[in-house]
């Protein structure tokens, strides 16, 4: 058995511990697997290797302490992950779920400085570059230039197609000019511009000197001297200073001015100017080439989406293992105290929580590994086009939907995680606000989500009216198999009475595939309603129909779908569970989690006559309290089993031997200053010396 | 007749007369049906002022937490010194009086909210306390605060108890022979913690300790205690006290620990008015009549808790302003290559904005409704005069207030996050404001009274009504806001017949939903209890286990009512005028509707609704009604908005300027634009020699 798994120091925790219903080591084992603890096992030691990854302070230092800390990090964070990969070979999902796990709980800026200095643009020129672009790939791989990647300007971020940075072939220099016409259409909000990138890849409007656009491409280009780090002339970049979160991160603008680079620095993959300045492309649709200028998105977001998670374990880690130390008011004088994690209202608004993860947990791992297939597939550079642009847009649906809903889930998991530690939650050191403040942006950044989540339901929307007209719908990930059935599933009605019978899975998702079923059919008539009615003039008429349809029903379609698919991941996950204690806990979490989405698509289960009467409400929240109660004291060991080590846990109130007030007691002694006068203590006293009113 | 708006100022011109010249109401006169017209003048005046004065310059860069603590003290003291009480408050009477104090410390919350919380702390709230529990030989202290000779603190939360005061565990020991209190703190687990302005600055500390005579426990007492040398600000020889370090938020405060060892202080530091400790160590009470002791202990918990109601409301007023600006000027997609739309234009943009501005223009209206209240219990239960109910009165005060603050504080927090994500990238800005907004409510949510413990006493008083009603058929509830619970049986058979989106767009429908919800869930909350308390026999644990989807949502339901109650009451006064009606309606609606929508569940379990086009119907009503607002919420917004020096946030300026404020921003920001001093630690020697050809 996985020897990387150590026993907890012995504790207040201790209780909770030896209530639990199975062993975390043999839970941990099942959902992570052999690989998984092996590799994560490699980078946690790799990473202790390096002084600069352990520093911990209790203050916050100034900005620019700060980004040098967090350069410096991202070094030692490369370091380790190269010298991690090179000696182990791990797959990408499990590979890249560690990474999520440590180094983005140890550092988010840190790490998503990393991940834009030499991964995202290396991928940008990969994907979109070709051969003559190779050098940049390992220049940048080996540390020898900084990248980043410039999409975002300040007057566009979601409406890429309004972008208005140009790059103008010029003939006579053979070179293109970029251009930023005025501050609005500078880049900006591009990590690692601000102080350190010597090259970014920009995307920018191509045109050929006939005047003619040819929508965004992307070019390589050199911002700073990596010699000196002083911007070359033409370009006017800076800082964007301080923001909610990610203060490591120097995200930066720039504004070009008549900045002149070579020829090849166009990424030509899609498109390509000739010496001459003659337009050449294979794909002739513009539209359809805005699509591939912007290359495979979906990799960033199914990261995003395990980032998001892993952000949610450490939240729940720490407010879980505050709730069984922390009591609070006792049943009568005499009686003890209570731990709060006894209390309905407090199981009710953690549990649910920590549900998720294990729900997103076996999801994750089946969503990398398509990618990671999907990724085969491209290298291949298989035949089947046909094959490649389907499963393409699928993991698209996919991952928009997922990025969004973990976005969200985490971000109310952690606050709620930071109101039920109260007043000590709101310590710097519970860890929990700089969380809040690091995920925050995971709602914004890699596609808003809002807009994002409208990616799904538009490709559900195009897979109607196959089922309208009797034909199959056949999807190369095969999310989407029971509309097949869709007529019957829509006649069919909810039929549970009985907590077993709601909570068993069969159940669960077909109540879930009605909902898809149901939505899909709705958003779809009223998209055609709305066109059809529409005032607007004729161009406009699905531009607003497709507007006015997503509060209702779109939104909640697109939720409604990839919660379907969470929960078939997790349910095909438990079945192969051999050992019947874990698999018990793990069916608990899977209808915790499972009736929690259920209990907001509640309205519709009414509406759409699926339920009626009083039951279904009444056995949905029933339910969902029943659960709570009954997986209280395997809590703690669940969250043992997701828990980072405490060094990444790094919060007062959460670490593994549950000694909260010793910590806390540490914490509060040891902060330089504590205890001794403010240094600027005689202003206070002499203040009426010091202070003159105006008035 | 109509107000004077002429003290107002206009708005500068820009990109959001566009959305102003389509109002249908003048913008100014609507400020003043969201606020009183003196109090804002008061405002006006203490922000004015704020923004000439040097001390309370912004700062270019950011500031080191120890630095922000210095700043804040200055700032505090610099603030205590402004006369901005008109002449004649110091004359008013104790209702005004608190009233202009309130308000004067509200304003400065908008603006610089550490600097309100110290001076809340170490001068309203210890002052009030002193008022209310201490007696004459208290009164130098109360003349040395407002002589501004020193700051205070009030020290109740301990490390391992917060919620639960009762368990507190620092202990004052009578000494007879010196006529003495020992304090003692027996662990660190005991030691006082989170007390703001004890960290650093204050000189003297309101402290909770159980009163012990000999063996006998007397429980919770307030005690004046002294901290600090205030020439040295040296703390006293027995005990240990310091920062508690760096927090989320509200870092300009200085949130302390103490420990006390065997600390004397005289007999004469305890607050004496309830009880009173004899020199020859006799414990007596000192009022019998026990609606007064009741009132006096309430009146300490609640200033805090309203106050906290009306800033909350305050920000998400600020909060709502930022992204309705930004989203009226930003432009994003369109139906046409050629033409962008503001994101305003976007039907889910509104969904997500447009009942937040309902929901901050109905808070604020709320939070005020419930100061008169709370000041005028206030003021009856300083008058000699017995008044018959004045217990009922402040029992039904302190329902609304418990469910009042974790309302509007809940609402603030989801309306600041809203906003923040309806900025997108820029809302991540710090220069935006909604970080900093977001760190302060968050403490909000837990000080003043946690607030998933506050709402159960609203719940547990609604009980006690629902309780005498079926056991006497009437209810308590002198302010009248749960008097329809003894119409229980007709409420409970009201059905939702409606088949158009007109059916629910009215306060008629909203206010029968409500009274349904109402009397159903203390109806199944009671009956839950009752089933639990006759199989556990424990009315502690019947009472925690019908919470969830029982008293706790009867609570926020209860507020929801309650602040909607109040808000149609101040529109329906008849100095606001019929040009101004169909907004504040608009509003009203839009708040009932939305917030119906998440106790949809409730209506379907409860048998309300049978009719399963509810659901769409009231979803449909909000879209509708947020389409009808879409002309209009820029004007609201500036009825609502503060002055742009207290929202502070580049986003959200009334003159729509967005671009160019986000320009000078990035530019002038110090060392934007040049390396890091740290340069030469990442630069690389041996990159290799890339072609760049600039124009030059
Ligand atoms: C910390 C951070 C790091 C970043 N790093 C990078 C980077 O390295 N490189 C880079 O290029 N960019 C980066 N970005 C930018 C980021 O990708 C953008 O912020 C994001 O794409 C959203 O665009 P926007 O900010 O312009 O928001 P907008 O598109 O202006 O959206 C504003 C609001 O309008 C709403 N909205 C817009 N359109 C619609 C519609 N059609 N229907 C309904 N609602 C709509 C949105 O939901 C949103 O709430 C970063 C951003 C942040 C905050
Ligand atoms: C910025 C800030 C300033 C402060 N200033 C002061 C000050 O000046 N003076 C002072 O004395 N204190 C101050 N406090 C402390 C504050 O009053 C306490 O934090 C608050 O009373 C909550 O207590 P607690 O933190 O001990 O939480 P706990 O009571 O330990 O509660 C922890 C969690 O358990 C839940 N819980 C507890 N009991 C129950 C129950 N029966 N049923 C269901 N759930 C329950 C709560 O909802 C909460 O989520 C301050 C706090 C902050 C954050």
């Amino acid at each position: 058995m996985a020897n990387c798994l150590s026993d907890f120091p012995p504790g207040p925790l201790d209780k909770y511990r030896k209530l639990a219903s199975f062993d975390w080591k043999q839970l941990s084992l099942f959902l992570n697997g052999e690989e998984f603890l092996n590799y994560r096992n490699e980078l946690y030691n790799e990473i202790l290797k390096y002084s600069v990854l352990l520093e911990q302070t209790d203050q916050t230092p100034t900005l620019d302490e700060l980004r040098r800390k967090t350069t410096q990090k991202v070094f030692a964070l490369k370091l380790v992950r190269d010298s991690v990969t090179a000696r182990t070979n791990c797959n990408y999902a499990d590979m890249s779920f560690a990474e999520s796990s440590l180094a983005y709980l140890l550092d988010p800026s840190a790490s998503v400085k990393r991940s834009v200095t030499f991964y995202m643009f290396t991928s940008v020129i990969a994907s979109m570059g070709t051969e003559r672009h190779r050098h940049f790939i390992e220049n940048c791989l080996n540390g020898e230039i900084l990248g980043c990647f410039g999409l975002t300007e300040i007057g566009h971020g979601s409406n890429t197609r309004g972008m208005r940075t140009t790059a103008t072939y010029d003939p006579a220099s053979r070179q293109f000019i970029l251009h930023s016409p005025d501050f609005q259409a500078a880049k900006c909000w591009v990590g690692s511009l601000g102080q350190t990138a010597t090259h970014g890849a920009i995307f920018a409007q191509l045109v050929t000197p006939d005047g003619i656009k040819h929508g965004l491409h992307a070019f390589v280009v050199p911002i700073r001297d990596s010699k000196t780090l002083v911007p070359y002339p033409g370009v006017k970049v800076g800082d964007m200073g301080e923001k909610i979160g990610l203060n490591g991160v120097d995200n930066g603008f720039i504004m070009f001015d008549q900045y002149h680079i070579p020829r090849e620095n166009l990424l030509n993959k899609i498109g390509d100017v000739t010496e001459d300045g003659r337009y050449v492309a294979d794909i002739t649709d513009p539209n359809r080439r805005h699509g591939a200028a912007l290359g495979n998105l979906s990799d960033g977001r199914i990261n995003i989406t395990s980032v998001n998670m892993c952000y949610l374990s450490k939240a729940v880690t720490i407010a879980i293992r505050y709730a069984a130390v922390r009591k609070q008011f006792s049943a009568t004088e005499d009686d003890e105290e209570i731990p709060i994690l006894e209390y309905q209202s407090h199981q009710h608004r953690l549990l649910p929580h920590l549900a998720t993860f294990y729900a997103f947990r076996t999801f994750c791992k089946y969503l990398l590994e398509e990618r990671d297939k999907f990724q085969l597939l491209l290298n291949k550079k298989s035949i089947d086009v046909h094959r490649i642009t389907n499963t393409g847009l699928e993991l698209h649906a996919i991952s928009s939907a997922c990025k969004s809903l973990a976005g969200w889930y985490a971000r109310d998991a952690i606050q709620e995680c930071r109101e039920a530690c109260a007043g000590h939650g709101y310590l710097k050191a519970s860890g929990l606000g700089e969380l809040r403040s690091n995920q925050d942006v995971c709602c914004t950044y890699e596609g808003e989500n809002h807009v994002l989540i409208q990616q799904t339901s538009n490709w559900l929307l195009r897979l109607w009216p196959l089922v309208l007209k009797g034909k199959s719908v056949s999807t190369p990930l095969n999310t989407v198999e029971f509309l097949n059935r869709a007529p019957q599933i829509l006649t069919s009605k909810f039929t549970p009475n009985s907590f077993e019978e709601l909570t068993e899975p069969k159940n669960i998702l077909d109540t879930f595939q009605w909902l898809v079923c149901y939505l899909l059919k709705l958003s779809f008539e009223k998209y055609e309603s709305l066109k059809q009615h529409s005032l607007h003039s004729v161009e406009s008429k699905a531009f607003w129909a497709k507007n006015d349809s997503q509060v209702f029903y779109a939104k909640s379609l697109s939720i409604a779908y990839i919660q379907h698919l969470i929960l078939t991941a997790m349910s095909d996950k438990i079945s192969k569970a051999a050992d019947f204690k874990i698999k018990t806990v793990l069916e608990k979490l899977f209808a915790l989690f499972a009736v929690t989405c259920l209990e907001k698509h509640i309205p519709f289960l009414y509406a759409g006559s699926y339920a009626s009467g009083p039951t279904a409400a009444v056995l949905i929240q029933d339910s969902i309290l029943r659960l709570c109660k009954s997986i209280k004291n395997d809590a703690i060991a669940l969250v043992d089993v997701i828990a980072p080590p405490d060094f990444i846990v790094n919060s007062v109130l959460g670490y593994s031997d549950g000694q909260v007030y010793k910590h806390l007691e540490a914490a509060m002694l040891r902060a330089p200053g504590a205890l001794s006068r403010p240094s600027w203590w005689k202003e206070i006293t002499n203040w009426k010396k010091n202070i003159h009113s105006k008035l | 007749m109509s107000a004077d708006t002429s003290f107002i100022e206009d708005l500068p011109a820009g990109p959001l007369d566009a959305y102003r010249k389509k109002a249908k109401f003048d913008w100014k006169k609507l400020k003043l049906v969201f606020e009183d017209v003196n109090l804002l003048k008061m405002k006006l005046k203490v922000w004015n002022a704020l923004e000439k004065d040097s001390i309370f310059q912004r700062p270019e860069k950011e500031l080191l937490t120890k630095e922000q603590k210095r700043i804040a003290a200055l700032q505090l003291q610099q603030f205590r010194k402004y006369k901005f009480m008109p002449t004649n408050g110091q004359k008013a009477s104790i209702k005004d009086r608190a009233r202009y104090l309130m308000t004067i410390n509200e304003a400065l919350a908008a603006a610089y909210p550490d600097v309100s919380v110290k001076q809340a702390l170490g001068v309203f709230l210890f002052q009030n306390t002193l008022a209310t529990l201490g007696t004459e030989r208290h009164q130098h202290i109360i003349e040395a605060l407002w002589n501004r000779q020193i700051l205070s603190a009030l020290a109740l939360t301990e490390v391992a108890h917060g919620s639960d005061a009762k368990n507190m565990r620092t202990t004052a020991v009578y000494d007879k022979e010196t006529q003495e209190f020992i304090i003692n703190t027996p662990d660190f687990k005991a030691a006082k913690c989170w007390v703001g302005n004890l960290g650093k600055t204050c000189t003297v500390a309101l402290v909770f300790a159980q009163l012990y005579i000999g063996d006998q426990c007397y429980g919770l007492h307030a005690f004046v205690v002294p901290i600090r040398n205030p020439k040295t600000l040296l703390p006293y020889p027995g005990i240990i006290v310091g920062d508690i370090g760096e927090k989320i938020g509200l870092n300009g405060v200085d949130n302390g620990f103490i420990m006390f060892q065997n600390y004397k202080i005289p007999r004469e530091n305890l607050l004496n008015k309830i009880s009173d400790v004899t020199p020859e160590g006799e414990y007596e009470s000192r009022i019998s009549d026990p609606t007064k002791i009741l009132g006096a202990t309430l009146e300490n918990l609640l200033a805090g808790r309203v106050g906290t109601m009306q800033e909350s409301a305050n920000n998400l007023a600020c909060a709502v302003t930022i992204a309705i600006r930004y989203a009226a000027v930003r432009t994003q997609f369109g139906p046409s290559n050629n033409e962008e739309l503001p994101i305003i234009e976007y039907q889910l943009h509104q969904w997500r904005l447009f009942p937040y501005v309902a929901a901050a223009s109905i808070l604020k209206i709320f939070s005020t409704a419930a100061i008169r209240h709370y000041l005028n219990v206030i003021e009856i239960s300083h008058t000699e005069t017995t008044v018959d109910n004045l217990n009922d009165m402040i029992s039904e005060v302190h329902a609304i207030i418990s469910a009042g603050k974790p309302l509007t504080t809940w609402a603030c927090r989801d309306g600041i996050q809203e906003c923040r994500e309806c900025c997108g990238g820029h809302g991540y800005l710090k220069a935006a404001r909604f970080g900093e907004l977001r760190d302060t409510i968050d403490a909000r949510i837990t000080y003043e009274g946690d607030n998933n413990v506050l709402v159960q006493q609203t719940s547990n008083w609604l009980l006690r009504q629902w309780h005498s009603v079926l056991e006497e058929g009437q209810v308590c509830s002198p302010l009248s806001t749960c008097s329809f619970l003894k119409d229980h049986l007709v409420i409970l058979k009201f059905k939702f017949n409606g088949s158009t989106v007109q059916d629910v767009k009215n306060i008629n429908f909203i206010t029968r939903c409500y009274q349904w919800l109402i009397t159903y869930l203390v109806k199944i909350t009671h009956d839950k209890q009752t089933a639990l308390l006759e199989h556990s026999k424990c009315k502690f644990t019947a009472r925690n286990d019908s919470q969830v989807y029982k008293a706790a949502i009867l609570s926020r339901v209860y507020g929801e009512f309650v602040a909607l109650k109040y808000y149609w009451k101040r529109i329906n006064r008849n100095d606001v005028e019929i040009s101004l009606r169909p907004i504040l309606e608009t509003l009203g609606i839009l708040y009932g509707l939305s917030c119906l929508d998440k106790h949809l569940v409730y209506l379907y379990q409860g048998g309300f609704a049978n009719n399963h086009s509810l659901s769409e119907l009231v979803k449909n009503g909000i879209l509708d009604v947020c389409s009808l607002l879409k002309s209009d919420v820029v004007a609201v917004v500036d009825a609502l908005a503060p002055p742009d020096f207290v929202i502070n946030s580049i986003l959200g300026k009334a003159d729509g300027k967005l671009y160019e404020h986000i320009q000078a921003e990035f530019f002038n920001n110090p060392g934007a634009m040049s390396r890091p001093s740290w340069w030469r630690e990442i630069k690389v020697d041996n990159a290799p020699e890339l072609k760049i050809r600039s124009k030059l």
